[in-house]
């Protein structure tokens, strides 16, 4: 059998990306949008008063001031909400992410992050499919936090800098692990079926703090490094 | 008189109109922009300037642009009594003809600019004159500009009532002709 080698671009090194997903086209189409809209408006403005007849005015402005800006309102909203999920997005404040980013992408890490990424268990938006309450008002909730997020960005917190360790709003849930995991046989079964045995701790909530009675964690942690680690662990190596 | 008749005097004026259709064109393209920023380069600022920004400039550009549609109608229906300010451009050469005016009270002047050379003010006109035929019966853009040196009370009349009193009143057709002999001859590019 005569082998060929494989076509130029692809590679099994990445995340195979044959089709562009959905939030790749839109944001294609954002940018033609947002072009097409700046190039009717200056060509308008500029020949108005020259060469144009009145009839083509009025439909440049009708398709520029109308129906483009509309549609780039929905796909623009689409393409950047649904980008913002993205590890990348997470990634874009550096000094307070690099430390869970990368223990996620250290192939020697055992952290359970680590340990979803590494066997890519989670497609994308890695980050975001642990991390965002599902349903629709889990989005918008962790939406208006993002804002609080930047608030603590631009005004330089601690936290921002990545000089303090970060803590959650309130303790992490369960349901989060189990939107995944509840109903799969590997875990039904799995260590001679003790999320069974525990099931009324798994899903029970402590009646004053809201936190599991028991969290995923007890067993399977940690998530991620903590911060100090990550310090002594740096000035060791000097 | 209505409540309402003051404010749809003002949303006639061409000046109105054009204010509206600017505003609107800056908040689409400044929306424009934010949108390119954002999906080109996603990080919570440009996420935050395309949602807090963007999303409100898009959807009051368009309310503005429909604003602007509904003051240029005002304009070519239901108009016969205009008011205009001291020193307010009633329209400017080059603008597509709309109207004819005849002024009650009040003076205008007409000013016209030529290619390379400084505008000048070619005539002025008072109560009984009447301007802005020209561009109506030549189908072309308007040869001058008119601005009033007085508040001006005018009669206007839209493209197609003049049009239709040009063709078929032969004398008002002939004192027109005169008028627009005396006239100074528009530069020939803008026929
Ligand atoms: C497999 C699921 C999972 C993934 C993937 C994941 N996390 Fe976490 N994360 C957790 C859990 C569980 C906790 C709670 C840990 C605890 O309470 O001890 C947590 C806690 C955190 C905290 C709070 C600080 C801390 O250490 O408790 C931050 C910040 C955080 N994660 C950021 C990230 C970022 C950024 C990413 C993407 C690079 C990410 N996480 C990916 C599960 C995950
Ligand atoms: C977006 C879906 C998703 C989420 C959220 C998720 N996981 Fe997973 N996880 C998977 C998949 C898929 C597998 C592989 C299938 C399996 O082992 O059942 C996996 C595997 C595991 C494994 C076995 C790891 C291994 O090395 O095989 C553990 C333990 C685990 N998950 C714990 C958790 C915990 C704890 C949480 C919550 C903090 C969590 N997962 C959240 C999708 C998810
Ligand atoms: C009391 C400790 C304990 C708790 C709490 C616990 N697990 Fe486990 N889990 C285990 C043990 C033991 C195994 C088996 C590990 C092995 O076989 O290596 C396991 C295995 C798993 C696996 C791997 C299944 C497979 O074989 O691919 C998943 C997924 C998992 N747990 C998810 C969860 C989730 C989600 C929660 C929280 C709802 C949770 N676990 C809470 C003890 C626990």
């Amino acid at each position: 059998m005569e082998q060929s080698s494989a076509p130029i671009g692809l590679t099994l090194e990445k995340p195979f990306e044959g089709r562009g997903g959905a939030v790749e086209w839109a944001g294609s189409l954002t940018t033609a949008l947002g072009v097409l809209i700046l190039i009717i408006i200056i060509f308008t403005a500029f020949f108005e008063r020259r060469h144009l007849r009145p009839s083509i005015v009025s439909s440049l402005r009708f398709t520029s001031l109308c129906v483009l800006p509309l549609l780039i309102l929905f796909l623009g909203s689409f393409s950047t909400l649904e980008g913002s999920k993205r590890t990348e997005f997470c990634h874009s404040c550096h000094s307070a992410m690099d430390l869970y980013v990368d223990d996620m992408q250290d192939k020697e890490s055992t952290t359970l992050a680590a340990m979803h990424y590494k066997k890519r268990l989670i497609q994308t938006d890695e980050c975001y499919s642990c991390h965002a309450d599902y349903g629709v008002w889990g989005t918008a909730d962790a939406k208006g936090r993002g804002l609080i997020h930047l608030y603590y960005w631009v005004t330089n917190s601690a936290t921002a800098r990545g000089e303090q360790q970060i803590k959650l709003y309130s303790s992490y849930q369960n349901s989060l692990c189990l939107y995944c995991h509840s109903g799969s046989q590997s875990f039904l079964e799995s260590g001679k079926q003790v999320h069974r045995k525990f099931a009324d701790a798994l899903l029970g909530k402590k009646a004053n703090t809201g936190a599991p009675i028991m969290a995923c964690g007890t067993c399977h942690g940690p998530a991620h490094p903590k911060l100090a680690d990550k310090k002594s662990q740096q000035s060791n190596a000097q | 008189m209505s409540t309402l008749d003051p404010i749809v005097e003002r949303l006639q004026k061409l000046q109105t109109y054009r204010r509206i259709l600017l505003a609107a064109q800056i908040l689409i393209v400044l929306a424009a922009l934010l949108a390119l920023l954002a999906v080109q380069n996603l990080t919570p600022i440009t996420l935050s300037l395309f949602l807090t920004v963007a999303l409100p400039s898009i959807v009051l550009g368009v309310l503005l642009y429909l604003v602007a549609i509904l003051t240029s109608f005002l304009r070519r229906h239901g108009v016969s009594h205009v008011h205009f300010a001291p020193g307010e451009t009633i329209f400017r050469q080059g603008d597509e003809g709309d109207f004819v005016y005849s002024i009650i009270d009040g003076q205008v002047e007409v000013i016209r600019g030529e290619p390379d050379r400084e505008a000048k003010v070619i005539n002025r006109l008072g109560p009984g004159e009447y301007f802005g035929e020209m561009a109506l019966i030549r189908h072309a853009p308007r040869t001058a500009t008119v601005r009033t040196l007085t508040a001006v009370n005018a009669v206007v009349l839209s493209q197609a009532d003049f049009l239709v009193l040009y063709t078929y009143l032969p004398d008002l057709h002939r004192s027109i002709e005169k008028i627009m002999q005396q006239r100074p001859v528009p530069p020939s590019t803008e026929g």
